[in-house]
């Protein structure tokens, strides 16, 4: 595969004459690991709502393989491989953290009638399965541990692992990690990083919001920087942390 | 005897009723006030096919089914779809919309009348006449409804149905069709609840719109209140609770008159504790709590 995995184009979105969102275009290749950094406000996280169908932007396009994603609904974006964490981590709290995990695995036959009901042996082989693989995932992110606690007790930490985990389960090409290394222990902050280093290795493109400069040199290939709904610089990492638009931003 | 046969059958009837609401209810997390046009959907199904069809009891129960089905589909599709503050609006609307349903169209309903004279069920040649037998049928039906809402609620679809109880955003996120779950859920669950109003309908004979008024919607939820929603045991102690608890005020010896008012007060005042006191009900997990934080 040679063009881009994700293909956003001139896409704007406003809410009540505020503007989040202003012509906004970017391309992501395969296995790349882009930064999107800027300012509070900027549209970062806007930017991952419109891609995941959680906002409708009034114009523009959003390619994946060449599909358009614009009016599509969240469900059926991340059926198509792409998954998301949130800022404030989202888990399903009452269930333990292997059932969240086991929540995130695609097409189960035993979230349908039929095969639940009348195809039980399927449905029981598909779950066991899917046992292993969440464990074997559970295993990559350090967690086997907690594997039956509920997923409230984790630390945030340990949460915003989990809820990485959970995208894995997916089969996502393509995530979308929204602060993955906010308000955590530096200690764990490494220990993030090691897994988004490995899940790049892996050869899963990813795009990081984060404010942590150090993390985003560290980690991504190539820096976004946004402010005010616009995409105001793009380039490596050096390139752009010295741009003086950047710096002014930073300083202002 | 026959008095704890009828007490028995009344319970049977109302578990029926209270561990299918519960589906909604307590692992949905919606609050439905619409459960009793389902029940009265399947007694009106079963006694106009026995009545005015003459068909055996068997195609009276799939009928039923098959109508609440269709029912709950044509009534959950649009208002699932809404925020969950307004299904309870929108049950509300389902409900008053049924009872004149029952109550205006004699041709099928018998109107305000209602159907008399229903036959009681009658299987590969034996009728059903005797309290016994109409037991051990309630207790088929309520066995057949705790299997399939236990195999619906542990397994995969149950823990889907978890997570868009606590976080509709983040099964969203993880390619879970939300509204697809909750319209399943729905339809099941009115499905269900025809079976209660089958076997009401053939063991009382008689049947008026009065049975499936908005009091009996509220009557099953607080069945789910008092037992606790969310768990499998609790809507069947709920059932039972309420059901002989009132029966049993009937021996405290107070004049008829005073009875009546006085088991509605008693009502009144349990559900209020409940509330305050045990919002989980007996034996359930979650508080009895419609709005969930759900940015």
């Amino acid at each position: 595969m040679s063009g881009p995995l994700l293909k956003i184009a001139h896409l704007s979105k406003r809410f009540d004459g505020i503007v989040a969102l202003s012509n906004v275009s970017l391309s992501v290749h395969p296995c790349e690991v882009v930064g999107l950094i800027g300012p509070n406000g900027a549209g970062k996280t806007t930017l991952f709502n419109a891609i995941f169908g959680f906002i409708r932007p009034e114009s523009g396009e959003i390619l994946f393989r060449d599909q358009n994603l614009v009016g599509k609904r969240p469900s059926q974006v991340a059926r198509l491989g792409i998954a998301r964490t949130f800022q404030d981590v989202r888990l399903i709290h009452h269930l333990t953290v292997l059932e969240n995990v086991l929540l995130c695995f695609q097409d189960q036959p035993g979230e349908r009638l039929a095969p639940l009901f009348f195809q039980q042996k399927w449905t029981r082989t598909v779950e066991t399965a899917n046992r292993e693989k969440a464990m074997a995932l559970l295993a990559d992110v350090e967690l086997t541990g907690h594997a039956d606690e509920c997923a409230e007790v984790l630390s945030y930490g340990q949460q915003k692992l989990l809820s990485i985990a959970c995208c894995l389960a997916g089969h996502a090409e393509l995530l979308l990690l929204d602060e993955p290394v906010a308000g955590v222990a530096p200690q764990m902050l490494e220990r993030i990083l090691g897994v988004i280093h490995a899940l790049s290795h892996d050869g899963k493109t990813i795009i990081i919001i984060e404010h942590n400069m150090d993390v985003i040199m560290q980690t991504c290939g190539r820096i976004v920087f946004m402010a005010a709904g616009e995409k105001v610089a793009e380039g490596p990492p050096d390139a752009v942390r010295n741009d003086p638009r950047v710096v002014a931003a930073y300083l202002e | 005897m026959e008095y704890m046969l009828h007490i028995a059958i009344l319970i049977g009837i109302y578990s029926i009723l209270a561990v299918s609401l519960n589906l909604v209810v307590g692992h949905l997390g919606l609050v439905s006030l619409a459960h009793a046009v389902f029940y009265g959907i399947g007694a009106y199904a079963a006694a106009f096919v026995a009545l005015r069809l003459d068909l055996p009891f068997p195609c009276g129960v799939v009928s039923a089914i098959l109508l609440s089905c269709v029912l709950g589909v044509l009534v959950g599709a649009p208002s699932l779809r809404v925020r969950d503050e307004y299904f309870v609006i929108t049950s509300f609307a389902c409900q008053i919309i049924a009872f004149s349903v029952f109550n205006n169209w004699p041709q099928v309903t018998g109107g305000p009348l209602g159907l008399p004279g229903i036959p009681p069920p009658g299987l590969l040649g034996w009728s059903l006449s005797s309290k016994w037998a109409i037991l051990v049928l309630t207790g088929l039906f309520c066995l057949s409804t705790l299997l399939i809402a236990h195999r619906l609620v542990h397994s995969p679809f149950g823990r889907v149905l978890k997570a868009i109880r606590e976080d509709e955003v983040f099964a969203e996120a993880h390619g879970k069709a939300i509204a697809h779950f909750k319209i399943v859920t729905f339809v099941i669950s009115a499905g269900l609840a025809s079976m209660a109003g089958v076997v009401y309908a053939h063991y009382i004979s008689f049947i008026d719109p009065t049975s499936f008024t908005l009091m009996e919607s509220i009557l099953v939820i607080s069945m789910l209140i008092i037992g606790g929603s969310g768990s499998l045991g609790g809507p069947f102690l709920g059932a039972i609770l309420l059901v002989a608890l009132p029966e049993a005020l009937r021996f405290v010896g107070l004049p008829s008159g005073v009875a009546a008012n006085v088991r509605q007060v008693f009502y009144g005042i349990l559900l209020v504790l409940f509330m305050v006191f045990r919002p989980q009900g007996l034996l359930g997990q979650y508080a009895f709590d419609a709005a969930r934080d759900k940015a």
